[in-house]
């Protein structure tokens, strides 16, 4: 609708965005995993549904859908860290009831070497 | 009959060469300042021309007319080469500018008649999508060769900064302007940054989580092998 081939000065800048992705915090989302991102990222050298640095040069970037989808990621990432937070907790959890078990091994091994050098 | 019409038809035909000659052209409006109710015909190649200076009013600097290379196209023809020169859409009610095209070097300001970029906007732009072309779109963070700085240096920057590095500070932004495109493509490198941190803390936790498991079986086996002396030692 307009094209400018040069810098485009405003104050504010208003779009509508078509597709908010709130959808990720929906229970029926799937997160694909950090695995499988790990994976994506290897095989194509950019996030999945992001367009690619060639594509951006070629086409342009959509200002309103690339936040959109920029959310979209850090909002997957928020899900990312939760899952890593709480997981973070439930080690140190754990670690902290196998440190009880070993003071309470340690305890008792001691006591047994006390007997021995009784004898 | 026939030639009731027909001197009928003549006389129509009278009226109407009187009234056209009676209709003043466009000259006798422009010089004598009179009106006219018909429309006005230009083909002339060189359409309208206005001298916009009133110091140099014998100079045509503006001009509406077809354009030649594209027909089918009327141009608002700018001949003057001065940076002043332009054309302006202007509300004298108001007093107040609405479009300011400065010819030189073709820049053009809305709400503002001093326009520094290609589009200048003195307010809000609203559109359903906006396109930009920056030129600094992030995926070298995933190129081997990229060496994402550690998170202990990055809570190193954050406490000397106070901001996360490579982005615009509070400071910069009020001083400079953002840069969409630019800003973008910025969020995407520590998105995409973030994303490998997300990676690797998770190996992480996922070897920690074996470590465990693992002192979970230890345990377990000194506690077998505990109970074992400890009952020999009840017995004895």
């Amino acid at each position: 609708m307009l094209a400018v081939n040069g810098d485009i000065y405003a104050k504010k800048v208003r779009v509508t965005p078509d597709d908010w992705p709130d959808f990720v915090f929906e229970p029926s989302y799937k997160l694909p995993s950090l695995q499988e991102l790990e994976s994506f990222i290897a095989e194509h050298k950019h996030l999945p549904e992001i367009p690619s640095a060639k594509e951006v040069s070629q086409q342009g970037l959509d200002i309103g859908q690339n936040q959109a989808k920029l959310l979209q990621k850090i909002e997957e990432m928020t899900l990312h860290l939760i899952a890593q937070d709480k997981q973070l907790m439930e080690q140190k959890q754990r670690m902290k009831a196998q440190d009880s078990v070993f003071a309470e091994q340690d305890m008792r091994l001691k006591a047994l070497e006390k007997r021995s050098n009784n004898k | 009959m026939n030639n009731k019409l027909f001197s009928l038809l003549l006389t129509f035909l009278g009226m109407t060469l009187t009234a056209s000659s009676q209709t003043p052209n466009l000259q006798t409006v422009t010089t004598q300042g009179n009106t006219t109710t018909n429309s006005i015909s230009i083909q002339n190649k060189d359409g309208l021309c206005f001298s916009a200076d009133p110091a140099n009013g014998s100079i045509w600097t503006h001009y509406l007319r077809a354009s030649p290379a594209d027909p089918g196209v009327l141009r608002f023809d700018c001949t003057s080469n001065t940076v002043a020169s332009g054309w302006e859409f202007y509300n004298s009610d108001k007093d107040k500018s609405l479009m300011y095209i400065r010819q030189n070097p073709g820049f053009i300001g809305i709400g503002t008649v001093n326009p520094k970029v290609r589009l200048a906007v003195n307010g809000e732009i609203l559109s359903k999508k906006i396109r930009v072309t920056p030129n600094n779109w992030a995926d070298f963070v995933f190129d081997s060769s990229y060496v994402l700085p550690s998170l202990k240096e990055i809570a190193a920057f954050i406490a000397a900064h106070k901001h996360l590095p490579g982005m615009p500070s509070a400071k910069e932004i009020s001083e400079n302007d953002l840069d969409l495109g630019q800003q973008q493509a910025k969020l995407l490198q520590q998105i995409e940054e973030m994303t490998l941190y997300l990676i690797a803390q998770e190996k992480r936790l996922y070897a920690r989580e074996q470590q465990i498991n693992k002192r979970q079986q230890l345990l377990a086996d000194r506690e077998r092998r505990l109970a074992a002396l400890e009952a020999a030692a009840e017995n004895e």
